[in-house]
């Protein structure tokens, strides 16, 4: 490991603090020793289609666009985070980046950074807001637009949960797929079960947005000002994005059918986030994978093809 | 399949079986042969010449080997491992051969002699450079044992050849037989197959050789010397053959004069089966055992310890022959098996050992033979020695030798350490100081055009002190959470020099900045500006002002805090409660943690109240502080007001950690608060939790409390509860490990949607054990990157697998015989085989699941309640008994 002086320390060190400034100190100083210095020439690729997505970077100077054949061009300029959504879907890269002027980067471990998600849960809280922020502004803008696939089940009358069924109603949770089934359960062991006739409230705007609400059965339509009104159907988490990064004060929440939804506070979930990494990581993949097409919506525009979400509500048969 | 009795023999797994006999067969040939031919030489040489020859044998012998290895090593190069010894076989049959056609005279005993140590040396040496190709660290740890057992198998078969042999033909005729052997040997490691990409390891290794290269000795000599652990494996080696050379002067003395010339031959045939059948025993009941028991080390100091034992007997009783028989047979017996599989896993973790091994095999030990043949040589031409002289000598030698053995444990691990971590992380980096070019790139960061660049570069000055490097000119700034840090950054300091355009900002700033600004103006103690502010047009400011210096005058502030009549026009943000609670934080009264605890009845006040806690609490705010570990936004600010109250709030942690009416969302907190205090009594109290808390999830922030403490500080860390987790977090693995084989090897129960969930909630509960094992072993070995090695044990190259396991099992050994059983329990984790016989062998620890069946049942009555009523409703499910009415009917899984 090569030794760094203290001048590029500091130099790291405030653009880290610059781009995250939430992240906690001791979260700076790890990451400043891990990060690896990289330059690209006009005209070089820094990765291309195909690569293995083992790192993301920071840009720090120049201009560098992503490319995709037949898409349109990604262009970042310093302080951007660039190959990142490859990387924590852990896929191969599907745009190469390639530099328009001398640039030079930053670049981080995946290994390394779910290693410190794992070692520090004030990290994977920072990162999960983050990442959750930056998904709810296009959410906001987008979600009430996208196309259903099919309408939830009816909703017979209220009845009691037992813990396996709210670990089916988690498991089948798109936040929660990656998290593991101990993690599962031990958000299950945790979860209020809310039982809620139609027409019935959930939360109104102003409320303390510090739970989560995942449709256990029935259905619950979110709304805020501006006209905004989505239907969340079982196993979605209400508010998606919002619920991650305190934006559900914003929003009211009420039963357009007999349903129960899970609630599963703020706290409870960060808690067992600090003993399954699984669960911070799976949430950062659910986040990054809602992110991806809602991005490319706001490069195609409204387009009703583009819309379809398959896991939106789960046909009943 | 293999038979049970062959498993309890060999520890062989799948593909190793072809390559393991076949080795076998060749060491077996190979030594076979060269026990014949050793009872030809040994009768024939004492025979024709006086045993004080034998110190000019070992002379010669030790020069010759200076002279043939380079030889050798260029046959290897050149042809390969196994070419190489298919050659040196070939060779050898027909210079016995030879020998056998001559008649034997001085001279030709005497080259016989140094033929057969020579041939010997050169080839079994040639034969484990090739099983070192043929198997990594791991296997070898395994497989050397019986391996080596072939050899000791050969010295049963050709002692018992010679034997016989001489009972119709002339000692001479025992040359034709061996000559025979090594020629069936030779074709035999014709069948061997050595792996593409060992070859390559081992071409470059033998392209890197002493004596293949033409480097002068001085630098390989400066390498060993300055490598710990090579230095001391180089001692080692010296030492051993110096107690050799003298064990075997000795012995031969003694025999040649109390055996008769015409019964020597079928003396040293007795002898050879005799000494091959108790090695044979030695290495079928002892070898395997005792290296898997007590590790490398151990195994390496167990020859030094028996031959220190033996020669000092040998010494006290004044050398009679059958104790001189028995130390000879000693040291025979060990040298080709303990001692030589102790010296394979020594070597085993040394990268790109070609160069130090040949030139400790070569160059040290031929010198070390040279020396001790020299000087018995010229202790002879003096005078005759006693035989209680030479056992005294071999005594001192192998205390020698057992004294350098006793420090190898450390190298041995440091070496592991730097073949397997990918570099420490340092996990506390603070500038100390901040030097010149430090500075520059700081003052330049503050004129930067981005805001959050200058809001970083202050935090950074902040963090180190040196708020007195942001210069006041910094309120000149056109960016509002600029000039809201500056002022919060400026406001507690001693400095005045900002005041002037502070209050500039008062009628020019946003409505934040100029609360920011009569907020610093607090802060700093400026009742002046804070009287001109008190008649600002500004309503707000006014109030503000007017809390301020109602503060900083120390009046009386009876009652509840929340029904002042200052509050009275607080906002819906509650504001102005707010910036009383900052305030009162930076100017503490000894009213404060009374006030500030009420202010707390607010909920939404709680996280400002923590804060100011932080700093301005005393033992009265405890309970408080020890409440809001729940929030995670307040967790850190109530662990570092806890600890600057020091002992009275460790007490009432401690406490709290065994409170069965603490809220369980506060409870998981108190361990890793306990922790924060760094000091021994903290770390008694988690070692206590980690062991005997009756929550899981207490135990396991306990153990990253404990991490914390490792990591953080010097404190002597008892390791006898972290074993005892260790061995049971490693029979949790093994049991869920077991379990979930079973389940998994029942096709139908296991595609069940109730049985999946068991099996998922499996691997995550096996994932769970193997990280906290990971962790336990981080608190005991607090300089290792423990991570990193548990990352090699899941490596896609077996040679880096096989060193991690090594390591680990080096690593643990060595407390107490807590640490032996937690080393054994955790080989059964980490090793590499097949799942069955990780099940077959924990099966001893965990006992056994013969379906899927047994598994859920065994598993429906654990003590983890989710675990016990999945599987509950798994073993229903699979029609063991009415399965439950399902309360939600509608909420069924069906698998994706």
């Amino acid at each position: 490991m090569t030794t760094l002086t203290d001048a590029t320390r500091l130099k790291r060190e405030i653009l880290l603090r610059s781009m995250f400034p939430s992240m906690p100190v001791a979260a700076h100083v790890r990451f400043i020793e891990l990060l690896e210095e990289v330059e690209a020439r006009p005209g070089e690729l820094v990765f291309d289609y195909g690569d293995a997505p083992d790192r993301f970077m920071f840009l720090v100077e120049g201009r560098v666009v992503m490319e995709r054949e037949g898409e349109r061009p990604w262009e970042f300029v310093p302080l951007a985070v660039v190959g990142v959504i490859d990387a924590i879907l852990q896929r191969s890269r599907t745009r190469n980046c390639r530099a328009l002027e001398p640039s030079r980067f930053l670049s981080l471990r995946m290994t390394d950074w779910f290693d410190m998600l794992e070692d520090n849960g004030q990290i994977a809280r920072a990162a999960i807001r983050n990442f959750a922020t930056q998904l709810h502004g296009r959410w906001r803008e987008l979600a009430p637009r996208l196309r259903r696939v099919s309408e939830p089940p009816p909703a017979p009358t209220s009845v009691v949960l037992e813990t396996y069924d709210k670990i089916l109603a988690l498991r089948r949770a798109a936040f929660l797929r990656s998290a593991g089934m101990q993690a599962i359960a031990s958000l299950a062991s945790v979860a209020e079960a809310v039982v809620l006739r139609q027409g019935q409230s959930l939360f109104d705007v102003g409320a303390p947005g510090d739970n989560l609400y995942i449709v256990a059965r029935g259905a619950i339509e979110l709304t805020a000002e501006g006209g905004f009104r989505l239907r969340h159907g079982p196993s979605e988490l209400v508010g998606g994005a919002a619920a991650l990064c305190h934006a559900l004060p914003s929003y009211a929440a009420r039963a357009v059918a007999d349903s129960i939804v899970l609630r599963v506070s703020e706290q409870d979930f960060y808690d067992q986030a600090e003993e399954h990494a699984r669960l911070t990581r799976g949430t950062l993949v659910y986040l990054v994978s809602e992110l991806e097409p809602l991005l490319q919506l706001d490069e195609a525009g409204y387009h009703p093809e583009n819309l379809a979400r398959p896991h939106d509500y789960v046909s009943p048969d | 399949m293999k038979s049970a009795g062959l498993s309890r023999f060999v520890d062989l797994r799948s593909g190793e079986g072809s390559t393991f006999l076949r080795a076998f067969l060749v060491l077996l040939l190979t030594i076979s042969a060269h026990t014949v031919l050793e009872t030809a030489r040994d009768a024939l040489f004492l025979t024709k010449l006086a045993p004080r020859n034998l110190a000019l044998v070992y002379v010669a012998t030790a020069l010759s080997m200076i002279v043939l290895t380079p030889l050798s090593v260029r046959l290897t190069r050149a042809a390969g491992a196994k070419n190489a010894l298919v050659v040196s076989l070939l060779t050898t049959a027909f210079v016995a051969a030879w020998f056998r056609i001559r008649q034997p005279g001085a001279a030709s005993v005497f080259s016989l002699y140094v033929f057969g140590a020579l041939s010997a040396t050169l080839l079994v040496g040639q034969f484990w450079l090739l099983a070192g190709t043929l198997f990594n660290a791991s296997q070898s740890r395994r497989l050397f044992g019986p391996l080596a057992s072939g050899g000791v198998l050969g010295g049963v078969g050709g002692g018992a050849i010679a034997a016989l042999l001489l009972m119709v033909v002339p000692v001479r005729g025992l040359l034709g037989v061996a000559s025979l052997l090594y020629f069936g040997a030779a074709l035999l490691a014709t069948q061997l197959v050595v792996e593409e990409v060992a070859a390559t390891d081992r071409s470059r290794a033998v392209n890197s050789s002493p004596v293949a290269s033409r480097e002068p000795l001085g630098p390989q000599l400066s390498t060993v010397r300055h490598d710990p652990f090579l230095a001391r494996l180089a001692l080692m080696a010296a030492l051993s053959i110096g107690v050799s050379v003298v064990i075997d002067y000795l012995y031969k003395a003694k025999v040649s004069r109390t055996i008769a010339p015409a019964d020597l031959g079928a003396f040293f045939a007795r002898y050879q089966l005799v000494l091959s059948l108790g090695s044979l025993v030695l290495q079928v009941a002892i070898t395997g055992p005792v290296v898997q028991r007590i590790g490398v080390v151990g195994l390496a100091l167990t020859g030094p310890l028996l031959l220190t034992f033996g020669g000092t007997l040998t010494a006290l009783l004044a050398a009679p022959f059958w104790l001189v028989v028995v130390l000879k047979g000693t040291d025979t017996s060990l040298r080709n098996s303990l001692g030589r599989v102790a010296s394979e896993l020594l070597w085993a973790p040394v990268e790109q050992q070609a160069r130090p091994r040949g030139f400790v095999d070569l160059i040290v030990t031929r010198v070390a033979q040279a020396v001790a043949g020299g000087v018995l040589l010229a202790a002879t031409m003096q005078r005759e020695f006693r035989p209680g002289h030479l056992a005294s000598a071999a005594a001192t030698l192998a205390i020698l030798w057992l004294l350098v053995g006793v420090g190898i444990r450390s190298p041995y691990i440091a070496l592991f350490r730097r073949a397997l971590t990918r570099g420490s992380v340092e996990r506390e980096f603070m500038l100390a100081e901040l030097d010149l070019t430090s500075v520059e790139t700081l003052v330049e960061a503050l004129a930067r055009p981005q805001p959050s660049e200058v809001v970083a570069a202050m935090n950074v000055l902040a963090e180190r002190k040196r708020e007195r490097l942001i210069p006041a000119l910094i309120l000149l700034h056109s960016d509002e959470s600029v000039l809201v840090r500056a002022l919060e950054l400026l406001g507690p300091t001693r400095r005045k020099d900002w005041h002037a355009l502070g209050e500039r900002l008062l009628d020019q700033g946003t409505p934040r900045v100029q609360q920011a600004a009569v907020r610093a103006f607090a802060l700093a103690g400026a009742t002046e500006v804070l009287d001109r502010v008190a008649t600002h047009s500004n309503v707000n400011l006014r109030t503000f002002a007017a809390l301020y210096l109602a503060q900083l005058a120390g009046e009386e502030m009876d009652g509840d805090p929340l029904s002042w009549e200052l509050f009275r026009d607080d906002d819906h943000d509650h504001t102005l409660k707010h910036a009383f609670i900052e305030a009162l934080a930076a100017h503490p009264t000894e009213d404060a943690p009374r006030i500030l605890l009420a202010f707390a009845r607010e909920p939404v006040l709680g996280g400002a109240v923590t804060a100011a806690l932080e700093v301005a609490g005393d033992e009265s705010s405890i309970p408080f502080l020890i409440g809001r570990l729940k929030w995670s936004d307040d967790r850190l600010s109530a662990r570092r007001g806890l600890k600057r109250l020091g002992e009275p709030a460790l007490a009432a942690l401690q406490h709290a950690l065994y409170d069965p009416g603490l809220d369980r969302r506060v409870r998981i907190h108190v361990p890793r608060s306990i922790a924060a205090f760094l000091s021994k009594e903290a770390l008694q109290s988690l070692l206590k939790a980690v062991v005997d808390h009756e929550h899981g999830l207490v135990r396991y922030k306990a153990l990253r409390g404990l991490e914390q403490i490792a990591l953080e500080t010097s404190l002597r860390i008892d390791p006898g509860p972290i074993f005892h987790e260790l061995i049971r977090n490693a029979r949790e693995y093994l049991r869920l490990f077991s379990a979930e084989l079973s389940l998994q090897r029942d096709r139908a129960a296991a595609s069940r949607l109730e049985s999946q969930l068991v099996i998922e909630l499996l691997d995550d509960k096996i994932a769970q054990s193997r990280d906290r094992i990971a962790r336990l072993l981080q608190v005991i070995h607090r300089g290792d990157d423990i991570p990193a090695i548990f990352s090699a044990l899941t490596s896609s190259d077996r040679r880096r697998r096989g060193r991690a396991v090594e390591f680990l099992d080096a690593l643990i050994r060595g407390f107490d015989r807590s640490s032996d059983e937690a080393a054994l329990l955790l080989r059964l984790v980490v090793d590499d085989m097949p799942p069955e016989q990780r099940a077959e062998r924990a099966a001893e620890q965990v006992g056994a699941f013969p379906d899927a069946r047994a598994a859920l049942t065994e598993l429906s009555r654990d003590s983890d309640e989710i675990v016990s009523s999945l599987s509950q409703r798994a073993l229903s499910s699979l029609g063991s008994l009415p399965p439950p009415a399902p309360p939600l009917a509608v909420l069924t899984e069906r698998p994706a």
